[in-house]
C-alpha cells in the first residue's frame, strides 16, 4: 500500500454533503442558506445540522442578519477552513496520482481510506 | 475531483446566471455610445464630454441598479452570494487607473500621438488592437466557466470595431458604434438570461431563508 493512504482524510470534510458545500464556498466570500440549499440539494434540516459540524470544527463562520425584515443565514468560510480544503485536496489528488501508478482497483479504494464498502 | 471543481464552477458562474449583470452594463453601454455618436453627428464638443461625464457616471449608477435587481429578483429566489474579495481595494484599483488615466496616457500620446490618430491606419489597428486585448478576459471567462452566450457580446464587440477601421468612419464615430453595438448585444444576451432565469426559478415561497 502507498504511503498516501497512512494518512486519514480529513473525515469533517470527507462527507460527500459537507464537501459540497465547503467546495461552493471555496471560491465565494460568504453565501446564504437558500443558495446552499439550492447548490447541495439537502433538506433544511440536514444542511443546518451539517453547517453546525463545519462550525464547530472551525471551517465555517455563520452569521445571521436581516435585509429588511428578512433574515438571511450566512456562511463564510474561516482561514482554517481554507486551508483543510487545501490540503483534502492535495490528499485527494496524492491519492488518485498513486492509485494510477499501482494499478489498483476500485474495490481497493474502501480498504485505502479505511471505510467499510 | 471533477465534482469538486464543477461544484466551484457552478458557483463561480452563479453571479452571472440571471443576466442582471450583462443587462446593466449593457444599458450603460449603449446609452455612453449613442450618447458620442449623437455628439459626433452633431459634431459638438460639450455633448461629447457630457457623454464621457455620463459614462463615468454611469459606472457606480450601473452597480446600484444590479444591487437593487439582485436584492429583488436573484436572492429571493436562489440565495445571496458574495463573490471573492478582489485582491486588490478600492483605493488601489482608483490609484491605478488614475495613474493610467493622468500618466500613461499623456505620455503615450506624447511619443505616439500622431501614429495612433485615430483617423490613420496605423491609429485604427492600434484601436483594433485595444478593443481586442479589453475582451480577452470576457473570452477567457467564457470559455473557463461555460458561458458561452458572452461570446456574442465579444463577436459583437470585434465586429464593430473592425467595421469602424474597413470602413474608415471617424474616431469618435467609431467609439460610439463600438460601444452601442456592444452593449445593445448585451442587453439582449442579459435579456435572453433573465428570461430563462425566471422561468425556471420561480419566487421561492419561504418567508426568510429558515436557517439555523
Amino acid at each position: 500500500m502507498g504511503s498516501s493512504f497512512a494518512v486519514d482524510p480529513d473525515r469533517v470534510i470527507h462527507e460527500p454533503a459537507r464537501l459540497k458545500i465547503m467546495s461552493a464556498l471555496s471560491v465565494l466570500d460568504c453565501a446564504d442558506f437558500v443558495y446552499l440549499m439550492g447548490e447541495t440539494g439537502l433538506t433544511r434540516g440536514n444542511l443546518s445540522v451539517q453547517l453546525r459540524r463545519l462550525e464547530a470544527a472551525g471551517y465555517l463562520i455563520v452569521s445571521k442578519e436581516f435585509r429588511g425584515r428578512i433574515p438571511r443565514t450566512i456562511a463564510t468560510m474561516t482561514d482554517s477552513g481554507k486551508k483543510a480544503f487545501k490540503d483534502y485536496r492535495t490528499y485527494l489528488r496524492r491519492l488518485l496520482r498513486n492509485t494510477s501508478e499501482q494499478g489498483m482497483q476500485a474495490d481497493d479504494f474502501p480498504k485505502a481510506l479505511g471505510t467499510n464498502a | 475531483m471533477n465534482e469538486i471543481r464543477a461544484a466551484q464552477r457552478r458557483a463561480q458562474r452563479y453571479r452571472f446566471s440571471d443576466g442582471i449583470g450583462e443587462l446593466v452594463t449593457g444599458s450603460a453601454l449603449a446609452l455612453a455610445g449613442s450618447g458620442f455618436l449623437i455628439a459626433q453627428l452633431l459634431d459638438s464638443d460639450i455633448l461629447r464630454l457630457v457623454s464621457l461625464g455620463c459614462a463615468f457616471a454611469l459606472v457606480p449608477l450601473g452597480l446600484l441598479t444590479a444591487r437593487f435587481l439582485k436584492e429583488r429578483i436573484t436572492y429571493p429566489r436562489t440565495g445571496y452570494v458574495r463573490p471573492p474579495r478582489p485582491r486588490l481595494t478600492y483605493r488601489q484599483r482608483f490609484g491605478l487607473n488614475m495613474l493610467f488615466v493622468l500618466v500613461v496616457m499623456p505620455l503615450v500620446r506624447e511619443y505616439f500621438g500622431p501614429a495612433l490618430d485615430p483617423d490613420t491606419m496605423t491609429g485604427r489597428v492600434a484601436f483594433f488592437v485595444w478593443v481586442a486585448l479589453m475582451v480577452a478576459p470576457l473570452v477567457v471567462m467564457a470559455l473557463r466557466l461555460h458561458l458561452y452566450r458572452l461570446l456574442f457580446i465579444v463577436a459583437t464587440a470585434l465586429g464593430a470595431g473592425g467595421a469602424g477601421l474597413l470602413a474608415r468612419v471617424p474616431g469618435d464615430a467609431t467609439i460610439g458604434i463600438l460601444f452601442a453595438a456592444t452593449g445593445m448585444m448585451a442587453v439582449v444576451t442579459g435579456t435572453c438570461a433573465l428570461h430563462g432565469y425566471l422561468r425556471t426559478h420561480p419566487r421561492s415561497e419561504l418567508d426568510g431563508d429558515h436557517g439555523l
